[in-house]
């Protein structure tokens, strides 16, 4: 895959202005899920003057190895929410604030009964009590010095990134055509916590 | 490399200096910040007086930061549609890019 097919080049991307969150929820689901196997999205664009075309509100679903199905969407005007919901036959995991997770617990649902469970029960990661905290930023810097100066491979790979340019660039394909467009085969390992191979 | 990583942070935004910043001052032994850039001034003056750096450590042009030998990692901060350029030119000048 070539630089210009996973960046897209500034002039298609700037068609997509609140596309952080995209590819922000489009990493937590292949971490859980795998790589997607198609792609289906829509997108309702921006009319407001500065805008250039971007998009104001944008929904996907990822078609994934297992027969799981993946959804997620993200909007400039609504009201602030972020949560990840992990669902199967059997149970249910809520994750409040997954990108930052700064209320430190999920809610695990399972035979009816519902429980809250520590996002760090060991302490290891020293997570803050006050909800305005730079944990994550903490952990995402202290890891990539231990990989700068210590060597430590990182713990998602170049192959990684390159599947996750091509979701996200199946994504704008997606949205841009209203179509669903069938995802390459994945570069890296099957890393996802789904445990099926990809 | 070893030793303690020297940061330039490109962008003092809200989320540099409230959430970046102070990430950075929490693991002193592994991150110094050692250079910010913002073409508003009053933004650098903030960010400045926030990390306690001198006027020499501080730029209006994000090039200025990307010549200096003394910063080892750019911390991109910036609004998304200029985070492509940036990161191409912080590879091409040898720095980590956060």
């Amino acid at each position: 895959m070539s630089r210009r097919e996973t960046s897209g080049g500034s002039e298609s991307w700037a068609a997509v202005r609140y596309w952080i969150w995209a590819v922000t929820a489009s990493a937590g689901i292949r971490l859980f899920g795998g790589q997607p196997l198609r792609v289906s999205a829509a997108q309702v664009v921006d009319t407001a003057e500065g805008a250039d075309g971007g998009d104001l509100r944008l929904a996907a679903t990822f078609a994934l190895p297992g027969d799981a199905l993946a959804q997620f969407d993200v909007a400039l005007d609504f009201p602030r929410r972020d949560e990840l919901e992990l669902i199967g036959a059997n149970g249910k995991i809520t994750i409040p604030d997954p990108w930052l997770c700064r209320y430190g617990y999920l809610e695990l649902e399972r035979g009816g009964v519902s429980e809250r469970l520590s996002a760090d029960p060991s302490g290891r990661f020293r997570l803050s009590s006050h909800f305005d905290n730079d944990d994550a930023y903490r952990i995402e810097f202290q890891n990539a010095s231990l990989q700068i100066t210590g060597g430590t491979a990182p713990t998602f790979g170049r192959a990684d990134a390159i599947d996750q340019a091509a979701a996200i660039e199946a994504v704008r394909q997606a949205a841009t055509t209203g179509t669903w467009i069938a995802m390459p085969a994945p570069t890296a390992p099957n890393t996802s916590t789904h445990g099926e191979p990809s | 490399m070893t030793g303690r990583l020297r940061v330039g942070i490109i962008g003092c935004g809200n989320v540099a200096l409230n959430f970046h910043l102070p990430a950075y001052q929490a693991l002193p032994d592994q991150f110094t910040v050692a250079g910010l850039v913002d073409p508003t001034p009053e933004r650098l003056e903030t960010g400045r007086s926030a990390a306690g750096l001198s006027d020499s450590q501080v730029h209006l042009d994000a090039a200025a930061v990307l010549a200096r030998d003394d910063i080892d990692v750019v911390d991109i901060c910036t609004p998304q549609h200029l985070h492509r350029d940036l990161v191409i030119a912080a590879a091409a000048a040898g720095k980590h890019v956060e």
